[in-house]
């Protein structure tokens, strides 16, 4: 089989309680579904607050899903038992300032899930470690280091030899380059082409940068608070967008061609996700959105080869 | 010809630290000068000395920045012997400035309306009383698209987004009328939809107000569509300069070419390939190499790049200035 990762009709709700007040529902994700194969990229889109990284967390299990079923290679999230959980999973966080432990030295961090879930002994993790540092470009003297004496390039690559640990067949990538500079950032998307190579790698890919997630992916799915709005290959997607709102994504991207840049702005800001509007989320913002829109939730349906959620699409 | 409303020329700035033997010289020989009305671009990494520079024009380097200048000069003034009060006027006054973070620029404990009122009470040319400031305050949210502008004025910075709360940075900038904007980064921590509203916005006020604005950015795409002219900064030196479009398609630094080349989707290429990055880190400000402050991580490097300082001549500080037209993508 194939199909690495399948999820169907995902949910994540959380209940916010105020003093006083009635318990609220915000529904962080509603209603998605995909799937990732072999040695793919999946890309996710979409503005801050739209449910990227609580997606993120449902499926590394950081988090649980209010309802839905997701499976991985094969067998339901919450039958695969964690130790091999862990070895299909990992993650690599946004900001390498973060989500490194200050206190600990690079052998340390990069050797902590070997420690969790495995029973080597030290000299066998040292050996790993070090290994895996040469792959992801880190030199071995490196090892003995804290976090503060590598660059914002290096802790990132820090990041990914710990995620690539117990070998995982998925890697979830938030924002993984974002915090970085240009320059570092283009090192960094190499290292990871090339070890989706050498490691068989599928990567699900979290960011707000388009034209990172159009070098990176395969297929694209675009969010629009806690809803999927548009799905489908990447080159449908951004050679022929059809839901307004990746239209108008795709065209704030500031772009270095002059002759595609677009004078359209989107109006407005996300609305809050606790005062969800009644019909299409993105109604409101919409240039072209008619009555309908304002009452009714689009389906995802299936046109020109991929999922749009928009009755005028 | 007319005066530029900034001129700077030979800036350098040195660093004086205890845990250091020589002085640190952060900005070295920077010449650049900016005319009313217009909107410079200004590119660089971290560490390249934007920032810095920034501060020095707003006079907020500390006590262990030593600036020397042939010629600092905005307005007529001479920035480099100002006072200290009258550093107070023209600072948040004639030239005022919008930072990256607008969550931690603005203070947590006080209200929209506290803060825009202490701005324009500060620099209060007009003789406002409170409530006249209160009414500027709601103008300038009015002019800055801030939709229910009285409810706005009430509400702490915690209740705002991130592109509001730019946009009350900009009204506070705006409030004085400067003559220069400096606008460090202003949309790198909001989301592309909003960062096209505030670059929207602040290209609006620059044409209404005739302001100049210095557009501090890491992103070329923003000056590409923003800026008429530019200026790479590498190392704490302007590596090149000149109009945006000759930048973008020809550039002369191999440094240029190589944030051009390694940002995904700016040139023509298949998805999942290698990226032409450039390799190495920008060198700290304590072990810059001799010669081209480049040329370690260079493509193009010769013998000769390490030996002697480069000179900045017609646009670019490069011994080899390279002559290619970049093929543009199509999306």
């Amino acid at each position: 089989m194939n199909e690495l990762l399948s999820v169907e009709n995902l949910h994540k709700h959380y209940e916010i309680k105020k003093l006083f007040h009635s318990s609220r529902q915000l529904k962080a994700i509603n209603d998605i579904s995909f799937h990732l194969s072999k040695n793919e990229n999946l890309g996710i889109v979409g503005e801050s607050g739209c449910g990227k990284s609580t997606l993120a967390k449902v499926l590394t299990k950081l988090e649980n899903k209010t309802s839905g079923e997701i499976e991985i290679n094969g067998k339901k999230i919450d039958l695969v038992d964690k130790n091999e959980f862990h070895s299909l999973i990992q993650m690599v966080f946004q900001d390498p300032y973060q989500s490194l432990n200050p206190r600990k030295k690079a052998l340390d961090i990069i050797a902590d899930p070997l420690v969790i879930n495995t029973q080597l002994s030290g000299d066998e993790r040292k050996n790993k470690v070090i290994e895996m540092m040469k792959k992801v470009g880190l030199r071995e003297e490196f090892a003995s280091r804290y976090p503060h004496h590598f660059s914002g390039g290096q802790r990132q690559r820090l990041g990914i030899a710990r995620a690539l640990m117990l070998h995982p067949k998925i890697l979830i990538l938030d924002e993984p380059v974002s915090a970085l500079d240009v320059s570092i950032q283009a090192q960094v998307l190499n290292l990871l082409l090339e070890l989706q190579q050498e490691f068989q790698l599928s990567y699900i890919f979290i960011s707000h940068d388009l034209s990172v997630i159009q070098h990176m992916s395969d297929r694209i799915l675009v969010m629009y608070l806690g809803r999927i709005v548009e799905y489908g290959s990447r080159d449908e997607i951004f050679n022929k967008p059809l839901h307004p709102y990746t239209k108008i994504l795709l065209e704030s991207a500031p772009k270095t061609n002059r002759e595609k840049i677009s004078h359209h702005v989107l109006n407005g800001e996300l609305p809050s996700a606790l005062n969800l509007p009644k019909g299409c989320a993105f109604a409101p913002r919409c240039p072209i959105a008619s009555d309908q829109c304002k009452h009714e939730v689009p389906e995802l349906k299936n046109i020109h080869n991929r999922d749009v959620a928009c009755f005028n699409a | 010809m007319k005066t530029p409303l900034l001129s700077v020329k030979d800036l350098n700035i040195y660093f004086h630290s205890d845990n250091v033997q020589r002085p640190i010289h952060a900005i070295r020989d920077l010449s650049f000068s900016i005319m009313e009305g217009e909107m410079l671009g200004v590119v660089g990494e971290s560490g390249s000395g934007k920032s810095i520079t920034n501060l020095a024009l707003m006079g907020l380097l500390g006590e262990s920045a030593k600036i020397s200048a042939m010629e600092c000069k905005f307005n007529n003034k001479n920035l480099l012997s100002l006072t200290q009060s009258q550093w107070q006027s023209v600072r948040g006054g004639e030239i005022a400035m919008i930072f990256q973070d607008p969550m931690t620029a603005l203070n947590p404990f006080l209200t929209v309306e506290f803060q825009l009122v202490e701005v324009i009470l500060a620099h209060n040319s007009d003789k406002l009383n409170k409530r006249q400031a209160i009414d500027k305050a709601l103008d300038l949210l009015n002019q800055v698209g801030i939709s229910s502008p009285k409810e706005r004025l009430k509400s702490y910075p915690f209740e705002l987004s991130g592109g509001m709360a730019q946009r009350v940075m900009i009204a506070m900038a705006i409030s004085t009328n400067p003559k220069l904007l400096i606008a460090d980064e202003p949309t790198t921590a909001l989301d592309v939809t909003i960062q096209k509203q505030i670059l929207t916005l602040i290209k609006e006020l620059q044409i209404k107000k005739n302001m100049a604005v210095i557009l501090v950015t890491h992103d070329l795409g923003v000056v590409s569509e923003f800026s008429e002219r530019t200026q790479v900064m590498y190392a704490g030196e302007i590596i090149e300069s000149g109009s945006t479009h000759q930048i973008i398609n020809h550039p002369r630094h191999p440094y240029t070419l190589g944030l051009l080349s390694s940002r995904p989707g700016a040139i023509a290429r298949n998805a999942k390939t290698l990226l032409p990055s450039i390799g190495g880190i920008v060198p700290a400000f304590h072990q810059r190499p001799n010669g081209c402050q480049f040329n370690p991580r260079c493509q193009f490097v010769k013998a000769d790049c390490q030996n002697h300082q480069i000179e900045f001549i017609e646009g670019s500080r490069c011994l080899y200035p390279l002559s290619v037209a970049l093929e543009r993508s199509s999306t």
